[in-house]
């Protein structure tokens, strides 16, 4: 039986002041969703600033200046949702604020949920609640408290704290290594004042994207569009190239003790391939036999042939030419667990990768992005992510290209891809047992 | 076959019933890519202690046994089951709660035989002695991951100090302990009596013709007849909780808590779905983003972001949850404690309830873009007796005085409370 593909697309509705337009088009939810991201280069000096501003404006706007007003309102919108979010891509810190809500059929009374929520959404960008020029002190302070504690959370998720250490130290002495909530001391040495111009700054000169998903008319789109007038706009700033390229010396190895009853094995690579090269598809199938799912060589070696892990991946940072392989094992099984992640490795280097783990790694992509097309979140990223690489590829151009992949190629990659760093994340006493 | 519609969220639920007492249903999503199907078994980890059939003693099974079959029945003759879904181009995974197994895939091509295999698999056990003691170092690693993480330590720390002795406050996975006395005996007793098609559902969510699907079942169900109900045994809970309050030390940046209520109502069908959405409701009202206690606790800086809140019914236990990351996680407690008797004293206002009630159905209906959120919603409401789209009647017919009542009783016992504190350095 041959299904008919339900391809969705983005329309991109024009540029204006550094600020572009997008509708992703699609009819089969019952939500439409908002997306509006302001990127700055990622860099110390702005990173924590970055990181805290979304956080007060979402504190209220002029017109709803409490979060308890704030969340009244949305309460009487069918329940909107209003979120503001950090993290980076690459070397590219983004500022996102989201607003998802219910389309209007299911709306009683005819209300237009999108003007409404649309319109609300731009306040809390634009029109922030402030005393004496400033951000409302209360929330500066409460805001960066909760900032601090965000960054001291780190440790809280170990799997991905040590996959992000793990990069981090790889990046050393590059902007990728700032994390995306800054750090506790730049947060502690923050002021009001200081923050007020950032948040100028950012809102006139910064470049901006605005993604609009769901059923929405040509007339709504254009209303909404125009609102972003009252922004005043000069000087862009230029996002640069991300530098992906660098030379190995040698394998660094880094123990980072906490008080653990697992360990977490992280070895890290650097591909050497730039996100908008030919050469990153074949990456990405790579990274898929290695460790993408259940058929790939870390999950059947690591995990179902050798019991050494429940978790055994790798992971693609498509703008840096990252990737990194993790394992979850025991404290005192860590040389072993690096001698078949390891072997893995080098198995692909050589050519040893079957019919079938290049056919499964494939279909899984291919299943992947066209499932992606069913959630509205995923798309916008994906669509944000391709604008942002300069490929601008649709999902199906983006299959078409993965499935052009052949194991020559991946064997070629292999050879870039190149060892930078073993990271573990050991217990305090580097044995096996957690201390009560 | 038989159909239910529900005109007010556009939603269809197409319905097929085996002889075997297999029930299966196709919800239709038109426009989708992706198809997710869901074959799931009434069994989960709290149900160690069994009769089963054509038995009259009780068998008292080790903990942590239905999820350790879970990981097992992915293991065939000829091979893993994952490979074969992967070859087909199928997602495919497993997961185990408190109350249900249930195995699942999803693909965007060749449904057919993703859906064979799913049915087939499920019913074709291969278990030996040497892939039974294989598994137990997996499953230690993935009990092991649970223990360093503070979310899943608080919870079931709270889970402990409400139940005296029901064992929804047992792991899922069980312990490194527990596990290593399960064997190839104990698994297959536990297989032959829970994954009888009778106690069992397929769910497909997803752009594809219910008649065909109906079609496959027919022809891959192997069992013909219905051998009526298993008996689950539980022993005796008492309404009061086992302790007001637990701690624990383990690596985090800030203490974090749950508190939580019992709830003694041990009902089924709609007048579950009707009492969870209530103290939904109420939860939201005495503590949600809008309430005045959120914000008085968000500025003072005693909550954050992080908080939230839930309420849990199942047929044979029950419970409301709420928590998160606090500097003084005792206060927080105390606050709580005082603005639910002052509720208790003034009543629930309405103006509250009605718009509470309304975000509420906004993002339930929001929640019905996504196959698996169906799907996962759908499967646990059906074994107890209720359709996850009534919702949307619930939520018409939900008055204030339905929830006043759910609101008194349910909060008239204390919360206990759960901690885990950070380790000092």
């Amino acid at each position: 039986m041959k299904r008919e593909e339900n391809s969705s697309s983005v329309i991109e509705l024009g540029q204006k002041h550094g600020i572009s337009f997008f509708h992703v088009k699609s009819e089969k939810f019952k939500t439409a969703r908002i997306d509006i991201f302001v990127l700055d280069p990622l860099n110390e000096a702005n990173a924590t600033q970055n990181a805290l501003i979304p956080f007060i404006l979402k504190r209220g706007c002029r017109r709803y200046p409490t979060q308890q007003e704030l969340s009244l309102k949305l309460e009487e919108l069918y329940g909107a949702g209003i979120n503001v979010a950090v993290y980076k891509k690459g070397e590219y810190q983004l500022i996102h604020l989201n607003a998802g809500f219910v389309s209007d059929r299911f709306t009683v009374n005819g209300t237009k949920l999108f003007e409404k929520v649309g319109g609300l959404l731009l306040e809390i960008l634009t029109d922030p609640v402030t005393e004496n020029g400033m951000f409302i002190n209360d929330y500066f302070e409460q805001e960066r408290e909760n900032l601090i504690q965000r960054i001291r959370s780190r440790v809280n998720n170990k799997m991905y704290y040590a996959f992000q250490r793990c990069m981090e130290e790889m990046c050393k002495d590059e902007p990728f290594a700032v994390y995306e909530d800054g750090d506790e001391e730049s947060a502690k040495a923050l002021t009001n004042d200081r923050l007020m111009v950032r948040y100028k700054e950012l809102l006139s000169h910064n470049p901006v994207f605005v993604y609009i998903s769901g059923n929405v008319s040509e007339l709504e789109l254009r209303n909404f569009i125009e609102k972003f007038e009252v922004i005043e706009r000069s000087n862009i700033v230029s996002l640069p190239k991300i530098q992906v390229k660098k030379e190995i010396k040698e394998v660094r190895r880094i123990e980072e003790p906490m008080d653990v009853s697992q360990g977490k094995l992280c070895i890290g690579f650097r591909t050497q391939i730039e996100a908008n090269s030919p050469e990153y598809y074949p990456v990405v199938i790579y990274n898929g036999i290695l460790g993408g799912g259940v058929q790939s060589k870390l999950f059947q070696n690591v995990r179902e042939k050798e019991s050494l892990a429940y978790s055994a991946f790798s992971s693609l940072e498509k703008f840096k030419g990252l990737l990194v392989a993790v394992s979850g094992i025991e404290i005192s099984e860590r040389e072993r667990a690096e001698r078949i992640m390891m072997e893995q490795v080098k198995a692909i280097e050589n050519g040893d990768i079957t019919d079938y783990e290049m056919e499964a790694t494939k279909k899984s992509f291919i299943t992947g992005l066209k499932s992606m097309q069913d959630s509205q979140g995923a798309m916008v990223d994906f669509y944000l992510s391709q604008y942002l690489s300069g490929e601008n590829d649709s999902v199906n151009s983006f299959i078409d290209k993965l499935l052009a992949v052949t194991k020559e190629d991946v064997i070629r990659v292999s050879k870039k891809i190149s060892q930078d760093t073993v990271y573990f994340l050991t217990s305090l006493s580097g044995e096996g047992e957690r201390r009560e | 076959m038989k159909t239910l519609e529900f005109n007010r969220i556009q939603e269809k639920i197409f319905i097929h019933e085996h002889s075997s007492g297999l029930k299966v249903f196709v919800i239709p999503k038109k426009g989708y890519n992706k198809i997710y199907s869901a074959f799931a078994t009434y069994y989960g980890s709290i149900n160690n202690t069994f009769i089963a059939p054509d038995e009259e003693e009780e068998t008292r099974v080790p903990d942590g046994i239905a999820h350790f079959l879970e990981h097992k029945l992915f293991e065939q003759k000829d091979g893993s089951v994952m490979d074969k879904f992967s070859r087909l181009g199928a997602d495919s995974n497993a997961y185990t709660s408190f109350t249900q197994t249930v195995y699942l895939f999803s693909c965007t091509d060749q449904f057919n035989e993703n859906f064979r295999l799913l049915i087939d698999f499920v019913q074709s056990p291969y278990l030996t002695d040497e892939n039974v003691e294989k598994e137990k170092g997996i499953i230690s690693q993935e009990i092991k991951m649970y223990n360093d993480n503070a979310n899943w330590r608080v919870f079931f720390n709270l889970l402990n100090a409400i139940y005296v002795n029901h064992p929804v406050s047992i792991d899922i996975a069980g312990t490194v302990e527990s596990i290593s006395k399960i064997t190839k005996e104990t698994l297959y007793k536990c297989y032959n009596t829970f994954y009888h098609p009778s106690n069992m559902i397929i769910v497909t969510v997803g752009d594809i013709e219910p008649g065909s699907v109906f079609n496959m079942v027919e022809q891959g169900i192997k069992a013909k007849e219905n051998p009526g109900s298993i008996r689950k045994t539980f022993p005796e809970e008492p309404p009061h909780h086992n302790k007001k309050y637990i701690e624990k030390t383990l690596a985090v940046a800030m203490p974090q808590f749950n508190m939580g209520i019992k709830d003694n109502s041990y009902v089924s069908g709609y007048e579950l779905l009707k009492r969870k959405v209530a103290l939904e409701i109420v939860l939201s009202m005495l503590m949600g983003r809008s309430s005045v206690l959120y914000n008085q606790l968000y500025n003072e800086g005693l909550i954050n972001q992080s908080f939230g809140m839930e309420a849990s019914l199942e047929e044979s236990f029950g419970y409301t949850v709420w928590g998160g990351q606090s500097k003084d996680p005792e206060r927080v407690s105390e606050r709580i404690i005082a603005a639910i008797s002052k509720a208790q004293k003034d009543g629930l206002d309405k103006k509250s309830f009605d718009r509470i009630k309304k975000a509420h159905e906004g993002r339930f209906i929001g929640s019905l873009n996504s196959p698996e959120n169906i799907s996962h919603e759908f499967i646990p409401l059906y074994f107890k007796g209720a359709y996850f789209f009534e919702l949307t009647k619930v939520y018409e017919e939900l008055t204030i005085d339905d929830a006043e009542e759910i609101f008194r009783d349910h909060f008239s016992i204390e919360p206990a409370l759960s901690i885990i504190w950070p380790m000092k350095t």
